[in-house]
């Protein structure tokens, strides 16, 4: 066994912990993820498209939509994920920080600089940020590398 | 022609979101836990309209049965920037042998965790809203 393997952390579920560097690495990969908010006692995911930049989450969603108005200064959820379902193996990464909406010219500007699309729609674009303080990952191995049978 | 919404996404209505559902095997479950929003990748089966999902005595459980909670699935494609997702809404309810119908019915679905650990509590979410949008592939051209 090298040291590599010997220091991967497993959770109760036998899920690999993944470390805050290798998390955010696979955020920056990644174009969709999900937001969730509460509204009231309700919780509510939507996709949205969004891209890492300097450790932030920058979403980009439309102007005047409920997820606008939910993620004022808000604590969300915000997760990515990916999976196999013919390997029975993949990995999700959740953030959890405060949401506030981009308001200030100059950093709109950067936003609006930025390779971020929104798949939906051409509608006014409207962005948010979530700060990366609160980083989880897990990462499930195929069964088939744990010596498990894909049942 | 689908119904389209104002950011011209088509919307799914209840059938066809069922229906996709019934070809996925993982969602997302989005509860409140204190104040604060939790998303759980879970492994999942269809119960009729109920989304059934095992649990071991964690968050899901603790914080799920509480309160009203969301689920979604999703399929998007990036080289099309196109795909479509679901939302459900309700209320997440552990099935109990007091439900022995029920239990019998669930423990026949083939909701296998991709995980380990110990899933032995079942829980069974009845939706309240369920719907869902498609961004459809640009046409060609």
């Amino acid at each position: 066994m090298t040291n590599a393997e010997a220091t991967v952390e497993v959770d109760r579920n036998g899920l690999e912990v993944l470390g805050r560097e290798e998390a955010l690495d696979l955020l920056a990969r990644s174009t969709i993820g999900r937001i969730g908010v509460h509204v009231g006692a309700l919780p509510i995911v939507l996709p949205v498209n969004f891209l890492l930049f300097d450790d932030v989450i920058v979403v980009r969603t439309s102007a005047g939509t409920k997820l606008a108005a939910a993620t004022q200064h808000a604590v969300v959820a915000f997760e990515v994920d990916d999976f196999d379902a013919l390997a029975h193996s993949g990995w999700s990464v959740v953030v959890t920080g405060v949401a506030r909406a981009v308001t200030d010219p100059e950093e709109l500007a950067h936003c609006r600089s930025l390779p971020l699309t929104d798949w939906a729609t051409g509608h006014a674009p409207h962005y948010i940020v979530i700060s990366t303080e609160i980083v989880t990952g897990r990462r499930l191995p195929s069964p088939l590398l744990r010596g498990r049978r894909i049942t | 022609v689908n119904q389209r919404d104002r950011h011209g996404l088509e919307i799914l209505d209840r059938d066809a979101s069922l229906q996709l559902l019934a070809g996925r095997s993982v969602g997302r479950l989005a509860v409140v836990d204190g104040n604060q929003p939790l998303i759980l990748p879970v492994n999942y089966a269809l119960d009729g309209e109920a989304i059934v999902l095992r649990s071991d005595d964690g968050r899901k459980l603790r914080a799920g049965t509480r309160s009203p909670v969301c689920f979604e699935v999703d399929d998007f494609d990036e080289s099309t920037r196109s795909g479509w997702d679901v939302v459900v809404t309700g209320r997440l309810e552990e099935v109990t042998p007091f439900d022995a119908a029920t239990l019998d019915r669930v423990h026949r679905l083939p909701v296998t965790p991709w995980a380990e650990g110990d899933k032995r509590y079942w829980l069974r979410l009845v939706p309240g809203h369920i719907g869902g949008r498609r961004i459809p592939r640009p046409a060609v051209g």
